[in-house]
């Protein structure tokens, strides 16, 4: 704005404020109501971030104490598979067939 | 003073409708809100004016085309349009006399008309610089526009309004 124009500038701005504060009190009221109305329907901000964080802290503690809980004594209460597991020797014994069967003929011709 | 009190005269003004100066600021609220209200409030006044520019030039341009299709009608009636030729020449004069200070009604009155010939775009360019005091880069934001625009419109706008009121403005 050139200093020429500055005090017509300031005169139209002093006669438009006058000009907006005699508005009448029907429509200032109809504003104010449009301005309540419009901040009432404002969407509601979700910080979604701290919400992640915080289920995964919750996932993270119930896994932690799922598994200190997890239950890992044997199966005593089951005899079949009890004898299984204490048939584990037996087991070696059958994978490595050939190797007893080889010490039993070298012992035999020696 | 409330912003919504001096966007509702920059709308009434641009329209000349007080109810569509209602529905235009209030849209223009509504539309503030669903689209930016979760920016801090201290960004919303240009937002606002953003909006609220937008929804006066689709007001319009609606309008535009309407009163084409009045004048279209009109000539085929044989109406006259020189009744609203030139509506500052036709405000009514109660204080004749070059010198007179204006005061009160009727030099809002004046200032009203001059501002409502002005072409839309200098008249935003010229309510948003000079009496919502934004900046050049900030109401270029609001208009949507270059600055180099802004500068243009409302520097035409200063020199047609001061030619406009000279006669009745100190």
């Amino acid at each position: 704005m050139s200093q020429d124009d500055k005090p017509f500038v300031d005169q139209v701005r002093q006669t438009l404020d006058r000009h907006a504060d005699a508005l009448d009190e029907m429509t200032a009221a109809r504003l104010a109501a449009a301005r309540r109305h419009a901040l009432d329907s404002r969407p509601r901000r979700t910080h979604w971030l701290p919400v992640a964080a915080l289920s995964a802290i919750a996932a993270s503690v119930l896994t932690v104490a799922l598994l200190l809980n997890q239950d890992v004594s044997l199966p005593g209460d089951d005899p079949e598979a009890l004898e299984l597991v204490a048939q584990s020797e037996d087991l070696e014994l059958i994978e490595e067939l050939d190797f007893y069967d080889w010490l039993d003929t070298t012992q035999a011709s020696s | 003073m409330a912003i919504e009190k001096r966007a509702f005269r920059m709308a009434e003004i641009a329209t000349g409708s007080r109810e569509d100066a209602l529905d235009l600021v209030q849209d223009a609220m509504l539309g503030l809100v669903k689209s930016y209200g979760d920016r801090d409030s201290a960004d919303w006044p240009p937002l606002f004016y953003r909006i609220l520019q937008s929804r006066i030039r689709d007001w319009y341009r609606r309008n535009r085309v309407r009163n084409r299709f009045r004048v279209w009608l009109g000539g085929l009636r044989g109406d006259d349009d020189d009744e609203r030729s030139d509506a500052l020449q036709n405000l009514p004069d109660n204080q004749p006399g070059i010198e007179r200070q204006l005061a009160g009604e009727d030099a809002v009155e004046q200032l009203q008309v001059a501002l409502q010939e002005l072409p839309l775009r200098q008249q935003q360019a010229f309510l948003l610089r000079a009496w919502e005091g934004m900046d050049v880069s900030a109401t270029a934001f609001a208009m949507g526009c270059s600055e180099g625009s802004v500068k243009t419109h409302y520097s035409r706008a200063v020199h047609r309004l001061r030619e406009q009121l000279e006669d009745h403005w100190p």
